[in-house]
């Protein structure tokens, strides 16, 4: 008998609630002191396909997913037909015989218990509609697992308390004769259970919501963006909050306007952010490059999925980490960040205020699709130690007693002091132009230099030889995995199960792109007895980067480009594979 | 306090001698003294252009930013402080071309932001191609054999997009695009005023004298601003003269009015050092 490991995936058309139904299932768990993954995948359409969502349950931290299913449950045929074979032998599928058309002799003689429960009576019977299927393959699920049904209520209530009271006596009412009929008719042939287990309150969160949090707690006082899977939650978290926490959210027309307005918010004084994917991003580049040219803090989310153009649009990848290191034409200073999970989305996005006010310059998060959407649990994060720094600026007093105030002024660090519009005595011009001290047009062979240096200087002394990376494991381990962003997750997960397997490999994470930890990176590759670069895209842009900025050459990649996150049993193999091979040097360039 | 030259700066403009852009700069330079206002309580935020230069030559907080983008900035920087006087200022170009989506946008969300366009027919920094305000046939280097696009209507574009303060300047007249000015800024919300300008490196043909021939002001036509349909008859008036003026005043709610989170101090001046997020997180469990 297995307790509280489950690999568990409800599916179907898009429109019958697929994510709600996952996420009220990965909620159940957490609450039940659990941790929980949970992965969707979804096409770009609203109504017809296939949807799914992975949950995948533990009483230790879970990293990602696995291909292996314990219970598989289809609210369609076309989720049987895709998943049948991700079912393990002993695993469940929970369906609708009734209503289903699809051929299950074969999965019955792989050992898979077939758990057919009439749905369509129950919703009939409960007096409700379709709404009503995800609730039902939940109770039927938490029946099956012989879970508390007192908590499946207690969260059933949470989740449907707003449609009304019917709703949720229909959804309680269905979920119970599913649960039942589960529990009474099948349970006792199923291996798998779920039960509570005392643990610390937990949040159930997705690095979205981790980095909107962040920039909440950071003061960020004006937000706009436009749509754009997968960082449109970000959008709307933040609409949701804007009146409690007193930050004006603007849905603007489009990715340059909102870049713009966030500009000119960021101008004004106000701390400002916009968020978007690459398609977005692409079109907020000149943007970019005037917050870079008139140094003024803007943070930019940039939440990648698969492209070139459109792309996958609702799916996954890593591949827009060059792009975002050299957007916007010209050189200027730009703080590249990628945070690896929802807490470091949390943290790094507070950060990055700190960072554009302090350096003047524009700092970008590079998110993606899994991170951004994705599902893990968290304790809630502790906020002490998280202060604000409002970089060098002016007040009315202080520009009082300067004899002339020069916004743009050469200063040996290259910072320059900002006056905030509104502020007497601090009168200036930003210009996207080439400009003197007081940010005049200005197109003087020294000034122009000068200015370039000035700009250019201002992040060396941003050390990031602490916080831009982080190894995992041993130095001189056999096998140093090399990843960034989402990848952490599924590679830390791999790396925790191949120590305890009893092989030798560690990972080196990398969080900071720009300015990228050099030295650091250089004596960890240095040491390192053998390199794999693990990365969600197809030509290795990570490798690249290291090459660029360490010379360190790394021949060896794995690359995922499906627009599909790894999952840990896949990389695990290939970790495998090469854990044994004899150690191989990293060629230096 | 009143010093009368506080908007002047010290640099000179780079405008070519005669340019349409002197009277604009003088005519908003005079209504913002009407106005009583100070240059640091001004932001004016500028496209790309001969007229986006215009922040450097005004003394008053500045931002000129990306070609066609001015309007977006500026309402960043008035949402983010509601007390700042926020003009934005475009060329016909830079705001009938590459901002058009802007313009229209900033018409239906009212900001209360001044919209100059600085609209002379031609692009004259790029040196004298047809602008979206150039007449069919406009010969320029990039349409050398005449252009084929007709040109549009912007006040009537104005209109229908919801504006509810659309007026038409000329650069000649500095009283007349001085008072037109100061009434935008007082107008609660958006406020566009396109401004006839000459451009005499480039349009010659539309030079000073042209203009005066043909404007005229709709005040003493007896117009009456407040009708929609009338306002748009006025545009579309096929005299052979050019009527200036406020063509239609209306009232909608503001942007801001719409924001309870700026009936406080503006967000640019509000402490975040202790913003607690522990409720947010609770949420989360």
């Amino acid at each position: 008998m297995i307790t509280n490991e489950l690999s568990f995936m409800v599916g179907g058309a898009a429109g019958l609630g697929i994510k709600t139904g996952g996420l009220i299932f990965a909620r159940l768990c957490s609450r039940a002191g659990l941790h929980v993954f949970g992965n969707v995948e979804y096409p770009s359409i609203i109504r017809g396909d296939h949807n799914s969502y992975q949950v995948m349950v533990s009483e230790k931290r879970v990293f990602g997913h696995v291909r292996a299913l314990d219970i598989l449950l289809a609210l369609d045929d076309l989720c049987i037909e895709l998943h049948r074979d991700e079912i393990r032998p002993g695993g469940a599928l929970i369906y609708d015989a009734a209503k289903s058309k699809a051929d299950v002799k074969e999965l019955e003689g792989r050992g898979i218990l077939l758990v057919s429960l009439p749905f369509q009576s129950m919703i009939q019977e409960a007096g409700g509609g379709q709404r009503l299927l995800n609730t039902v393959g939940i109770g039927a699920t938490m029946g099956l697992l012989r879970f508390d049904f007192d908590a499946i209520a207690a969260t059933l209530k949470d989740a449907f308390a707003r449609h009304g009271e019917d709703a949720l006596k229909q959804n309680l009412d269905v979920a119970r004769r599913a649960y039942e009929a589960a529990a009474e008719g099948f349970a006792d042939r199923f291996d798998v259970t779920l039960e509570k287990r005392a643990a610390p309150r937990r949040m159930l969160l997705t690095g979205n919501e981790a980095l909107a949090m962040g920039a909440v707690k950071a003061g960020v006082k004006f937000y706009a963006g436009y749509p754009m899977t997968p960082s449109s939650s970000i959008l709307s978290y933040m609409a949701k909050h804007e009146r409690e926490f007193g930050v004006v959210v603007k849905h603007a027309e489009d990715e340059i306007s909102a870049a713009g307005m966030a500009l000119g918010a960021a101008f004004a004084g106000a701390r400002s952010m916009t968020a978007t994917s690459g398609g977005g991003f692409s079109l907020m580049c000149e943007f970019v490059g005037a917050a870079g040219m008139t140094e003024t803090p803007l943070v930019v989310v940039e939440s990648q999925r698969p492209g070139p153009s459109t792309g996958l649009p609702t799916r996954t990848e890593q591949s827009d980490l060059k792009f975002v290191l050299s957007a916007s034409q010209g050189e200027f200073p730009r703080i590249v960040i990628a945070p690896g999970d929802p807490e470091e989305s949390f943290r790094l996005a507070f950060e990055s205020f700190n960072l554009a006010e302090r350096y003047q310059t524009p700092v970008i998060l590079l998110m993606d699709k899994h991170l951004s959407e994705s599902t893990w649990t968290y304790e809630p994060f502790d906020c002490q130690g998280m202060r604000i720094d409002r970089g060098q600026r002016l007040d009315e007093a202080a520009l009082g007693s300067m004899d002339e105030y020069k916004r743009y002024v050469f200063t040996p660090s290259g910072i320059s002091p900002m006056a905030r519009p509104g502020t007497p005595g601090g009168v200036f011009v930003a210009t996207g132009d080439e400009h003197d001290e007081h940010g005049h047009i200005c197109e003087d062979e020294s000034t122009r230099s000068r200015m370039m240096e000035k700009r250019l200087r201002k992040i060396d002394s941003l050390d990031v030889s602490e916080c831009g990376w982080r190894l995992y494991g041993d130095r001189e381990a056999a096998l140093t995995v090399v990843g960034w962003g989402s990848t952490t997750a599924p590679i830390r997960g791999v790396v925790d199960l191949l120590e305890r397997e009893g092989a030798s490999v560690s990972f080196l994470q990398i969080i900071y792109m720009n300015p990228f930890p050099e030295k650091p990176v250089a004596d960890v590759l240095g040491q390192a007895r053998r390199i794999v670069v693990v990365e969600n895209n197809a030509t290795g842009q990570l490798a690249d980067v290291i090459r660029e900025r360490t010379g360190v050459r790394i021949e060896d990649t794995l690359l995922k480009y499906s627009g599909r996150q790894w999952l840990l049993d896949e990389l695990a193999d290939l970790i495998r594979e090469r854990l044994q091979e004899a150690p191989r040097k990293p060629h230096s360039a | 306090m009143d010093n009368p030259a506080r908007f002047n700066t010290e640099a000179k403009p780079t405008w070519c001698p005669g340019c349409g852009n002197f009277g604009i700069q003088n005519a908003l330079k005079k209504a913002l003294r009407s106005l009583d206002l100070q240059p640091h309580e001004v932001v004016i935020s500028s496209g790309i252009g001969c007229s986006g230069k215009i922040p450097h030559w005004i003394n008053a907080y500045g931002f000129h930013g990306l070609h066609g983008r001015a309007l977006p900035v500026a309402a960043g920087a008035k949402l983010a402080n509601h007390k700042l006087v926020t003009i934005a200022e475009g060329g016909d170009g830079d705001g009938y071309s590459e901002g058009m989506g802007h313009f229209v946008h900033a018409c239906r969300r009212n900001v209360d932001i001044t919209y100059l366009v600085h609209n002379n027919g031609v692009y004259g920094l790029t040196t004298g191609q047809v602008s979206p305000t150039g007449d069919r046939g406009f010969v320029s280097s990039t349409t050398p054999h005449g252009a084929l696009e007709s040109p549009f209507h912007p006040l009537a574009l104005a209109i229908a997009a919801g504006a509810t303060f659309v007026a038409r300047g000329f650069s000649g007249d500095l009283e007349g695009l001085g008072e037109l000015i100061a009434a935008g800024v007082r107008h609660p919300g958006f406020s566009f005023i396109d401004v006839l300008q000459v451009c005499v490196s480039f349009n010659p043909s539309k030079s000073f004298k042209w203009y005066q021939e043909r404007v005229y002001n709709l005040e003493d036509e007896g117009h009456d601003p407040t009708d929609r349909m009338k306002a748009l008859e006025m545009v579309f008036r096929n005299d052979g003269r050019l009527p200036t003026g406020l063509f239609y005043r209306g009232s909608a709610p503001t942007h801001e009015e719409g924001l309870p989170q700026l009936s406080a101090e503006p967000l640019a001046v509000q402490d975040v050092t202790n913003i607690d997020v522990t409720q947010l997180m609770e949420e989360l469990v």
